[in-house]
């Protein structure tokens, strides 16, 4: 079929920095800036090397600490306030939204110096919980929404027929009903994209982890340990490629399996309207 | 409700803004401390390879022996082009460390102008730590406002690499001394393509070439960057346009296609690889730092090579021997409980010979005190030599100056650079003016009393 | 017979479920209200009073007035002499180069190809997770790896080009020649589009089948199909992403800064060769955090606030003439 030749023209295009990063990772230190495409030997042992000089382990668990938890957080809290935006109509409905999306627009960069200032000194006074140095000041804020994800779904909640919930409705179902029964189950593609982007983001992310854990080794992020292939007059590519490979496959993994929900929850065939 | 909540919001940041409740901050030194209780250091660095972290780690072993009621807590920084920034949130937070080491003084003046750092002036006198056992190019960069907040840990300095071999079959007695010698020995050394591109480099005059550096090229000539005022004088010290002419003929020798877009970029991310272009033969003539002997060494390239002082401009003979110098510092970041005894550490970091030695022979940085870089335990090879009496030589000096505002305002220059060199520039006066007054705006827009 | 209320009941009534509706929607957006109390509104409050001060992270805020915002459009004034920002109105230029370029790109190439994986066939997870790969690549790394394949010398894709008779030798440099600089981002944000496509997929599939088979009885083809069902029943899903690419693009930041030190050959650089990569989000980091100008960085980052408020409330707006939302009740 035509399409499929279209389609492994353009995924091989897609796949050729992914080839050159395995390639570069298979190389020698010597050799991974020279022209030359191909390695010579073939340094298989890189990646052995790569466990050697992180410890995998903690910093895996905190990885998926942090991905995790954020991801069960922004898919809890988004959720109804999505809903609120979308499938109920109140006053000022539009203004708030606008409030929402408001918070995506300033540039991080600088909230986040007084925001690094209320988790270290005004949160730790309230509370007289530390939370500098630990994963909490990442995994928290997750959990009380956040803007883009409250825009994705709300764009799929406005798509569901209203007759559906009308029905529940006449049925005698509040808005839990019909959050249940409904918008859940038919926006379920939707849903699987939030926590897939939140669970990539928080597993890519190098910036917070480096701002709020970054002098506590304990609490480090797999992000973090890219620097340990970094030095102040060195940069050892062939590691540095092979560790983001290594730092890749559990994404990648989630993914290729995730995609069976993405395609599950979908079609309204066999729903009477 | 809303007002409530609105002035809550504000009473929140305006405390935030005052900077509120910061720990209780260190005064001056007292007697020293003949205290023995326990003490546990933080010490913050930002070396990340392991072996840079190991060798760190066992060079300042010692330290525990000496003092064998302080342990040291060591945190290797995960991100060392961040380190300072994040010192400083983390000073402002409330979780600095009690001793800091930072790979660059950029951050000097800040930590000077508004006392992040102490003082360490009173500890020096104190302690009667003799001053000129660093070379005087130590205080270009360690210190600001009359403070001196840093000491020294081994340093960097900047000269001329050539290939030996190159130039004797070229019939060329010795390394260039001018600039118009450096020219002459340029051109001469270079191989071209039969297609036109450069095949062999006399020398790249590029000023983010590597290590080079626009202020490198102005110290030839004895350039300044700020007047007595501390105004810019890019556009009114001579020295600054005679660099630039300089190098922008060079550059048109090669043709900027040639030496930018084709040469400068294969070689440029090889710098730090074993395929860097002095170590592989691809440029006859490099300016370059002190560690470039040990990776040359490391790299097992076959490079026979000479380093001297960079030249200097044609009418200026005396300023020979200087060179940029400037690296690794130390100090104690005001929120430490424990100032005394993280005094003890710097002063160890900064003046021990074992240490500085076993650290400069893992690093193969410029040891910072006499004693160090004359202590026959020191292995670097001959070539090493040109480093540590550049970084003795009382010309020498850390570029671009320090300034509270950091080093941002230097970039002014650079990019301008670029624009000349690619020929975008047509009036060489009137464009040093304008970058005059981009440091100017630069720094007065950080202005803080 | 049902008893009939009286007006002032039917009033209480209404009021009643009026307040009970409030109280749901408090109660739903109860998380997202904390959150952003704590979370943002403060630190928004904190750098907007920012804005009015010299502030250099370590010493207290010096307020200045106006000061920082006649800096940035060329009224200020500093001992008598005229002094702006002199990369300002540049990187509003190359930011608004990104975007009116990069959100069309982006848009058509994500919606193409999420067309082209939501045929059934064999294999189909595989191409998509390929697709999807490039863009669960830390952005860090993928800037990296097309900077080395986009070298002018050194990369494979010159390489490839100087086969060409017509061009040999004169490939573009890429990354160390301002007119093709951002086009290579451009290039590179092509690349990450996977998330995009995910999107897109999600709501492609959830077009409900029978409009499609309706509209295929009447014997309509294939253009008329997309036009006539997939185009509206997505526009949706086009907001979202026109909307987030234009966020996005006027804080436009990662790729910029790791490619901009590239061709500089030195860190301390950005926005190389030539200021061609400084756009408005690589200016105000340089303010904030090489020159210690967090106050005027605050500024900065304030204007483009409104700047992108104003921008995605015009879109919100006119989305109502061509956002169709299926669900019929909006």
């Amino acid at each position: 079929m035509a399409n499929h030749s279209v389609l492994i023209a353009v995924s091989a295009i897609f796949m050729v920095p992914i080839i050159f990063m395995i390639l570069t990772a298979l190389m020698t230190d010597r050799q991974a800036l020279t022209p030359s495409l191909w390695p010579h030997p073939f340094m298989w042992k890189n990646f052995v090397t790569v466990f050697r000089q992180i410890p995998l382990a903690r910093y895996t668990w905190n990885t998926f600490l942090y991905a995790g938890l954020s991801t069960v957080g922004v898919i809890v809290s988004c959720i109804p306030v999505a809903y609120a935006f979308s499938r109920i109509h109140w006053r000022g409905r539009n203004v708030v939204f606008m409030l929402v999306l408001s918070t995506l627009m300033l540039p991080n960069q600088v909230t986040s110096v007084p925001l690094y200032v209320i988790w270290a000194r005004t949160l730790n006074e309230l509370t007289g919980i530390q939370f500098i140095g630990t994963l909490k000041p990442l995994i928290i804020p997750n959990f009380f929404g956040d803007a883009f994800s409250i825009f994705l779904l709300r764009q799929f909640f406005m798509t569901i027929p209203s007759e559906l919930c009308d029905s529940i409705r006449v049925d005698g179902g509040g808005h839990w009903q019909i959050l249940r029964r409904v918008v859940i189950p038919l926006s379920k593609p939707a849903i699987m994209a939030v926590g897939l982007f939140q669970f990539i983001y928080a597993w890519n992310d190098f910036y917070n982890p480096l701002v709020y854990v970054g002098a506590n080794p304990n609490a480090q992020t797999l992000s973090l340990a890219l620097s340990n292939f970094q030095g102040m007059h060195h940069v050892q590519w062939n590691l540095t490629m092979a560790a983001t490979l290594i730092f890749m496959i559990p994404v990648v993994v989630i993914f290729f399996l995730a995609q069976r929900v993405f395609i599950e929850g979908v079609t309204l065939t066999g729903v009477k309207g | 409700m809303k007002r409530l909540l609105l002035c809550l919001v504000l009473i929140a940041a305006l405390a935030l803004i005052t900077g509120c409740g910061a720990k209780k901050t260190s005064t001056g030194p007292g007697p020293a401390s003949t205290s023995h209780t326990p003490v546990t250091l933080t010490v913050w660095h930002p070396w990340t390879v392991p072996s840079e972290k190991n060798g760190f780690a066992n060079a300042v072993a010692g330290f525990h022996a000496q003092y064998p009621w302080i342990t040291l807590k060591i945190v290797s920084f995960p991100d060392s082009a961040t380190f300072d920034q994040s010192l400083i949130q983390a000073i402002n937070g409330g979780h600095a460390p009690d001793v800091a080491i930072s790979f660059g003084p950029d951050y000097v003046g800040q930590y000077a102008h508004d006392g992040l750092w102490l003082d360490l002036k009173p500890f020096l006198a104190r302690d009667k730590v003799p001053a000129d056992q660093f070379a005087p190019a130590a205080l270009t960069y360690c210190q600001y406002e009359g403070k001196e907040v840093a000491l020294p840990v081994l340093t960097d300095a900047y000269g001329l690499y050539y290939n030996k071999a190159m130039f004797a079959k070229a019939g060329i007695s010795g390394p260039p001394k001018t600039m118009s010698e450096l020219t002459a020995d340029a051109e001469k050394l270079t191989v071209r393509n039969a297609d036109g591109s450069i095949k062999i480099a006399g020398f790249v005059p590029i000023d983010t070439w590597e290590e080079l550096d626009t202020t490198d090229l102005a110290r030839a000539w004895g350039g300044t960057y700020f007047d007595t005022q501390g105004k810019p004088q890019l556009a009114t010290d001579p020295a600054w346009a005679s660099a630039l002419q300089w190098q922008k003929q060079l550059v048109d020798w090669y043709g900027y296609d040639n030496i930018y877009k084709k040469f400068f970029s294969t070689y440029t991310s090889s710098e730090f690889s074993a395929n860097n272009a002095f170590e592989t033969g691809k440029v006859a003539m490099v300016f370059d730092g002190e560690w470039r002997t040990r990776m040359i060494a490391n790299d097992g390239s076959k490079v026979n090579y000479g380093t001297a002082p960079f030249p200097v401009a044609d009418d200026h003979p005396e300023l020979y021997g200087a060179g940029r110098v400037g690296g690794t510092i130390t100090g104690i970041p005001k929120t430490s409980q424990h100032p005394d005894q993280a005094w003890f550490l710097v002063k160890y970091m900064a003046t021990d010979t074992n240490f500085l030695v076993q650290l400069a022979n893992n690093l193969g940085n410029v040891p910072t005190t006499k004693a160090s870089a004359t202590s026959p335990e020191l292995s670097m090879p001959p070539q090493f030599q040109t480093f540590i009496d550049i970084w003795n030589n009382p010309k020498s000096s850390y570029a671009p100056p320090i300034e509270a505002q950091g080093s941002g305002y230097a970039n002014a220059l650079t990019t301008f650079d670029q624009k000349w060199l690619a020929g975008k520039v047509p009036d060489l006066q009137a464009g040093l003016q304008q970058v005059d007054k981009n440091v100017a705006s630069t720094l007065s827009v950080s202005q803080v009393p | 017979m049902i008893p009939r209320r009286s007006p002032a009941e039917r009033r209480r009534a209404r009021r009643r479920s009026a307040l009970r509706k409030y109280g749901v929607v408090l109660l739903l957006l109860a998380p997202w209200i904390i959150g952003f109390v704590v979370f943002t509104a403060g630190p928004m409050v904190v750098s907007f009073l920012w804005s009015f001060t010299h502030y250099d992270m370590a010493s207290p805020p010096h307020w200045v007035g106006l000061d920082n915002y006649r800096f940035m459009f060329g009224l200020g004034k500093i001992n008598g002499q005229r002094m702006s920002d002199p990369n300002y109105w540049l990187s509003v230029k190359n930011t608004l180069f990104i975007i009116s370029f990069g959100v069309p790109l982006r848009v058509v190439f994500s919606m193409l190809t999420a067309m082209l994986l939501t045929r059934p066939k064999r294999g189909v997870n595989t191409y998509r997770t390929l697709f999807f790969m490039p863009s669960m690549a830390p952005k860090v790394a993928a800037a990296l790896v097309f900077v080395y394949l986009l070298n002018p010398t050194t990369g494979p894709i010159n390489q490839l080009l100087n086969l060409i008779p017509g061009v040999h030798g004169n490939a573009p440099a890429w990354f160390y020649d301002p007119p093709y600089a951002k086009p290579a981002l451009l290039i590179l944000g092509l690349w990450g589009i996977g998330d995009a496509i995910v999107i897109y997929l999600a709501g492609l599939l959830s077009v409900p089948r029978e409009l499609y088979e309706a509209i295929s009885i009447e014997g309509a083809g294939a253009w008329q199909r997309f036009r006539n069902v997939t185009l509206p029943m997505i526009t949706p899903v086009i907001f979202f992403t026109i909307v987030m690419g234009v966020i996005d693009g006027f804080q436009y930041f990662d790729q910029a800064f790791i490619a901009g030190n590239v061709s500089s050959g030195q860190t301390s650089i950005l926005g190389s060769p030539q200021n061609s990569l400084l756009f408005y989000g690589v200016n105000l980091y340089q303010w904030a955090f090489r020159n210690f100008a967090m106050g005027y960085a605050s500024a900065l980052a304030w204007v483009l606030f409104a700047a992108t408020m104003a921008v995605t409330a015009v879109l919100l707006l006119t989305s109502k003439r061509w956002v169709h939302y299926g669900g019929g009740n909006q």
